[in-house]
């Protein structure tokens, strides 16, 4: 069966989210919701649609990944660095600011 | 160079204050996405993968040391600590938050800086050689044109909104080093046969996904007729580009369609109808301008300095530098120094906001408070006495800025690639420090010679790969990172775009197929043949023979 997670930017940072449950998107990619089904898939991103309207998020989607005894695998090279960040070291990188991990609307 | 009036100063006060507003009210969730995302385009702020990130316009790639050091206080301040210059000489913050982002600009205007104009469908950020000003080969200082065409083009009514974007590059040197046939127009100022100084104006060029070398649109244009001509063709460009299609938008799309003698007899047309009027450039105009950009107070000296003779026979490493990253002066006795900002193993424009505060008093003390950046993604010190340049080579060493690789292998043009970009396909920059760390033999690189390597995450190709004498794509194959090989693009004056070798090469198999075409030039060049000259003359074929030998 497809499993999904559904993912946007934070509007006030820009920062990735993923969704956690309906209304709920948090920074860190464990806590993002594994979606089976096309039904229950349809109905999570009407709602994170409907969050981007709200302007909490920007541009929702859904990507594919994989449960298995490992944990998650996602397969895109795009959504694993959105999850871990540049694959690269970035220059003299300081801390991310901090910030609440999960945004409640 | 050139300061604000007090005309610019309002400009960009007042715009900062209107972005503030817009800000806030993005903020409050009184502008959806939909309505914000327009106006933060307008102002250089886009939405990249993992954060905002601001665009800062730097026009003609001239920066004071006091404009450094403000990059320097906004990358520490605001962001995690470095900045990266692009390949339009402009810089991108790539960490900030929205809320920042007025603090940042207003921080900017204090340095008559800005972002404006930074994206969108608009004439964007003007650029121009980045010698412009100091090198022995040019005929005047290009800047000097580049500042009107900003002036003309800056919030521009007319061509705020059109089909899509458009780049205007400037040049008055006999060597391109601003990529004039890859953009919407350039400007060549030459001298005609009365000796007069006028425009050969280029139109039509682009790379993306449909790459096309300009066209020469009019061999010699008047000065005076400078702002007309380019209104003309805009105006044509705007009322006959396609709005239809994202991907045929662009200026070289419309001239190809038409054919190059209508489009430029539109032109004329328009022209002629124009020239005259409020557009016309008058001499005094010009003079003005100029006084901006007058030179310089130079020391007059011999231009053989016999402490640089002994410090080029004494050290190794700073004659390798003085042999590949100084370019002539004008001026007797002086040089121009490019920093590299390609060390083994980094990342192509990126510099620390420690390695900013540095240069700029470098630049204070040895280049009379002048930086350029360049379309290579590297800083230039314009102004460096040949006396000085063992001091300055040792004050960069110590920063990891003096790699002697200005314009051989390593010296790699990268975009930010899968890491940074939204619409990427494939990641730049891990490929650029793998190439920049398996070549980096500094001997090595000077026996290979004059070669361009550009490399870009996908087909919108930023890092102008199309115009490389090795050009490196970034693919999506199902999933996984490819990379298309072309050879025997050139941006130098010859232009021409390069050829695709054959099928891409996975990610992990690209940097030997570079190993082996570089291997290929070495087995088969002549003396002193360069790696596109024996392109030139071999063609593809024994490339492509060593390349695909397997398959």
């Amino acid at each position: 069966m497809t499993q999904i997670a559904i993912t946007a930017n934070r509007a006030r940072e820009g920062s990735v989210v993923y969704l956690a449950r309906a209304g709920i998107w948090s920074k860190n990619f464990s806590d993002a919701l594994v979606i089976e089904g096309k039904d229950a898939a349809d109905q999570l991103l009407a709602g994170a649609l409907r969050d981007a309207a709200s302007d909490a998020v920007i541009g929702p989607y859904s990507f594919p990944i994989k449960v298995n005894n490992d944990g998650i695998t996602v397969l895109s090279q795009r959504e694993n660095i959105r999850i871990h960040g540049p694959s690269v070291q970035i220059p003299s990188a300081s801390a991310p600011a901090t910030d609440k991990q999960h945004v409640s609307i | 160079m050139y300061q604000y009036n007090n005309a610019d100063h309002q400009l960009v006060a007042e715009r900062v204050e209107q972005f503030s507003s817009q800000v806030q009210r993005r903020l409050n969730n009184e502008l959806s996405e939909d309505e914000f995302k327009p106006l933060r385009l307008m102002n250089g702020l886009y939405l990249q993968l993992h954060a905002y990130m601001l665009r800062v316009a730097i026009p003609y790639g001239t920066l004071s040391s006091d404009q450094l050091r403000k990059l320097a206080v906004i990358a520490k301040r605001y962001d995690r600590g470095y900045g990266h210059f692009t390949t339009r000489q402009n810089i991108q913050f790539n960490w900030l938050e929205l809320e920042d982002v007025p603090n940042v600009l207003a921080e900017l205007t204090g340095v008559e800086m800005h972002a404006i104009q930074t994206s969108g469908n608009c004439i964007r950020n003007v650029t121009a050689d980045p010698l412009a000003g100091v090198a022995a080969d040019e005929i005047e200082d290009a800047r000097v044109f580049a500042e009107i065409v900003r002036q003309w083009s800056t919030l521009h009514p007319e061509f705020s909104f059109l089909p899509r974007k458009f780049k205007i590059a400037v040049s008055a040197a006999e060597n391109d080093r601003a990529l004039l046939r890859s953009h919407d127009i350039a400007l060549r100022l030459h001298h005609n046969d009365a000796g007069e100084a006028g425009f050969e104006v280029m139109a039509g060029g682009g790379q993306g996904r449909t790459p096309v070398l300009a066209t020469t649109l009019r061999e010699f244009l008047p000065q005076a007729g400078l702002l007309s001509y380019l209104e003309a063709v805009l105006r044509v460009y705007n009322q006959l580009g396609r709005r239809d299609n994202l991907y045929k938008a662009r200026i070289k799309i419309l001239v190809m369609e038409m054919g190059d003698p209508a489009f430029a007899a539109k032109v004329e047309e328009e022209w002629a109808r124009i020239k005259d009027g409020a557009l016309f450039l008058p001499e005094a105009d010009i003079a003005r301008i100029k006084a901006d950009f007058a030179p310089p107070i130079y020391e007059g000296l011999d231009d053989t300095d016999p402490a640089l003779v002994a410090d080029l026979a004494k050290n190794q490493g700073f004659a390798r530098w003085v042999r590949s990253n100084i370019d002539n002066h004008k001026q007797p006795g002086y040089g121009i120094a490019t920093i590299s900002l390609k060390s083994p193993n980094g990342i192509p424009g990126d510099v620390t906001a420690e390695q900013m505060e540095i240069i700029a008093s470098i630049a204070d003390q040895f280049s009379f408070g002048e930086i350029r950046v360049t379309q290579k993604q590297n800083l230039v010190l314009p102004n460096v006495r040949k006396c000085d340049l063992y001091a300055v080579w040792l004050k960069l060493d110590k920063m990891d800025l003096a790699t002697a690789n200005a314009g051989l292998l390593t010296d790699i043009v990268a975009c930010p690639g899968l890491d940074f970009c939204n619409l990427a396909n494939a990641r730049s920059i891990p490929l650029a420090q793998r190439l920049s760390s398996r070549f980096r033999d500094l001997e090595e690189q000077h026996d290979i010679g004059k070669i361009t390597l550009n490399i870009s995450g996908c087909i919108n190709a930023c890092a102008q790969h199309h115009t490389a004498n090795i050009g490196i794509l970034g693919v999506d194959k199902k999933g996984t990172e490819h990379y298309q090989i072309t050879l025997g693009g050139r941006a130098d004056g010859g232009d021409a775009i390069g050829t695709i070798v054959g099928p891409a090469f996975p990610a992990e198999e690209v940097d030997g197929a570079v190993d082996i075409i570089i291997s290929v030039y070495l087995n088969l060049r002549q003396d002193g043949e360069t790696f596109i000259a024996t392109v030139d003359r071999l063609g593809l074929e024994p490339f492509k023979e060593e390349l695909y030998a397997l398959a």
